[in-house]
């Protein structure tokens, strides 16, 4: 077969002009051959041979003679396995070497990359995640203005959901249960504010930094105001733990913790003012409803009104929920009840037994004026 | 065609002579003047043939023009006057078969025979050599013209021969260059200013430039006033 091949390559060598050409290259039985555009011939004999390997692609072969005067270079493909059948033994133990030796440069290069890339995504999710963890832990950092300002601005942008009630009788119903709640929270500078809303919906929320809404449809549903201050407990709570700026941590995340860590709470603000439009900023994730139940417990232990009136609450519209099923919005934000109404039970076994005062509310009264409001 | 490269190496130009049907193909916007004679056409590929399309969007990732403008000449004796964007020196490289890797914006004129592409040198080069990511392949037989930014200096590279990163002007096919660290250790390197440079493997013409884009623009960038 020798001969049987020819390749395109160049040469380079002094006698050439510009000392480089292109050529044709031949395998003979005892030597490289090539002819070049300028029409000179060229030769190496096998036993005469360097080979080299490398070019801008890197699998360019390189014939050379002992003192590099000549060289004849090829990046056919066929090229180096054509050397290795014709070429002499020493010829393909030499370019087996060269090849092995380009092999693993290549081999480094993509290990260091792959090694690269592994630690630039470990740094960067180590990162994310430690500095998400940071900004959380932060929170408590971030004064109760922030909470304030977050909840101002999202009551004012927000569509309320029924004309506001200003009657006395009803209001300060709720602002005592709120007063007698309020001494007991554990975060301070906190100061609530009530509202009472004209809404036949079961409901009732508290925006970051204390503003109350309570809809009139929780009062009618309610046997007791003791039921009525245990929902509000627990929703006073969210407040409490600041439930709502960790919600616009998860929202915005990364760009919150980065601003936190600098201290600018702007961003902070304007996303839960506009987080604050929708319900977003009042629902919250389980385990941020289980730690308001228990801080609603614990709340309600200090300032001696029965928890267990909150448990039966639960279960009074656990057992009326089917024929309520839209109307009831406060349990399609806070599911599991039948868990619920366990952890209530479960951390009021832990606390010390205590003496229940009733509430100074006159019951009748209230819903006799709550009639009267929907009547007219 | 005849070539004159004036104006060296500062600030220089390429004064083409052509003749009757002689062609050239240069980079977008690097016609400076040029005699009544001559007629230009624009088109992704080579002169005269179809497609190139994706040839085009390869070599604007080089830092090339999607287009390439095709000059030639109606009558004898025609004058084409060619300069590059930045200051700097011009070189003619005669390409006798195989190719020619350019920096990315260096290329500045060739043959209409000469293939102009988009190559890939692979990670480590996209992202240490100081080059971009991809490089320009003028492939063929013919002239090419090369700019720079400062002046060129040319070197036949036999064995190994190291230039500093952001210097490559061009290089013939023949010869491959790693990443490499200046010094013996590394933290030396960076210490010393060298950082990183490129090393050169093989037998063939290597171009330089004596500055470096980026650095003019680091040490230019502070005192500019914000408009």
């Amino acid at each position: 077969m020798y001969g049987a091949e020819e390749f395109e390559g160049g040469v380079f060598h002094e006698s050439i002009v510009g000392g480089r050409a292109s050529a044709t290259i031949e395998l003979t039985a005892g030597s490289v051959k090539a002819l070049t555009s300028t029409d000179q011939k060229f030769e190496i004999r096998y036993s005469e041979c360097v080979l080299d390997m490398g070019g801008a692609s890197g699998r360019m072969v390189f014939v050379r003679t002992q003192d590099r005067k000549l060289t004849i270079f090829c990046e056919d493909r066929r090229f180096p396995k054509a050397l290795q059948l014709d070429g002499s033994v020493e010829l393909a133990e030499q370019l087996a070497s060269v090849r092995g030796l380009r092999r693993s440069e290549a081999f480094s290069w993509r290990m260091w990359l792959v090694v690269g890339t592994a630690v630039c995504l470990v740094a960067l999710f180590g990162g994310y995640y430690g500095l998400l963890a940071v900004a959380k832990a932060s929170i408590n950092a971030v004064p109760i203005s922030v909470d304030e300002q977050i909840g101002k601005l999202a009551f004012e942008s927000r569509t309320v959901e029924g004309p506001k009630i200003n009657d006395p009788i009803i209001v300060n119903a709720v602002k005592e249960m709120v007063a007698r709640l309020e001494p007991h929270a554990d975060l301070k500078g906190l100061s609530f504010e009530v509202h009472v809303v004209n809404s036949k919906d079961v409901n009732a929320y508290c925006l970051p930094g204390g503003k109350i809404v309570v809809f009139t449809g929780l009062l009618k549903k309610s046997k007791t105001p003791e039921q009525v201050a245990g929902v509000l407990s627990h929703e006073m709570s969210h407040a409490i733990r600041r439930h709502g700026l960790r919600r616009v941590m998860e929202s915005l995340g990364i760009v919150v913790a980065i601003e936190l860590m600098v201290g600018d709470v702007g961003g902070l603000v304007a996303l839960g003012a506009e987080l604050g439009k929708s319900a977003a900023l009042t629902s919250y994730s389980r385990e941020a409803e289980t730690e308001a139940d228990i801080t609603g417990v614990r709340m309600l232990h200090a300032a001696a009104i029965d928890p267990l009136e909150l448990a039966s609450f639960f279960e009074m519209l656990k057992d009326e929920g089917p024929e309520f099923p839209i109307a009831i919005k406060w349990l399609s934000t806070h599911p599991q009840h039948d868990e619920r109404i366990a952890t209530i039970r479960g951390e009021l076994a832990k606390l010390p037994p205590q003496e229940y005062r009733e509430l100074d509310i006159d019951w009748e009264k209230v819903q006799q004026r709550l009639k009267e409001i929907d009547a007219e | 065609m005849q070539y004159e490269i004036l104006a060296r190496p500062a600030a220089a130009v390429a004064k083409l002579t052509l003749e009757s049907n002689e062609s050239i193909t240069c980079e977008v916007g690097a016609m400076i003047a040029m005699s009544t004679g001559i007629s230009v056409e624009t088109t992704s590929g080579m002169k005269g043939a179809s497609g190139g399309f994706f040839k085009g969007l390869k070599r604007m990732f080089s830092g090339e023009n999607f287009f390439l403008n095709h000059f030639t000449a109606n009558q004898p004796n025609q004058t084409l006057i060619i300069g590059p964007t930045m200051l700097g020196d011009i070189v003619h490289h005669d390409l006798r078969g195989g190719s020619l890797v350019i920096q990315g914006s260096s290329w500045l004129a060739s043959d209409v025979g000469i293939k102009i592409d988009a190559t890939w040198q692979g990670f480590g080069k996209a992202i240490f050599s100081g080059e971009g990511l991809f490089w320009v392949k003028a492939t063929g037989e013919g002239s090419i013209f090369l700019n720079s930014f400062g002046a060129i200096y040319e070197v036949d590279v036999d064995g190994e021969y190291i230039v500093d990163t952001g210097h490559i002007v061009a290089f013939e096919d023949t010869l491959q260059f790693k990443i490499v660290k200046a010094g013996a250790s590394l933290i030396g390197s960076f210490l010393g200013g060298e950082g990183l440079v490129c090393k050169f493997h093989g037998t063939g013409k290597l171009y330089c430039q004596s500055h470096n884009p980026p650095n003019f623009g680091k040490l230019l960038g502070p005192n500019l006033k914000p408009r």
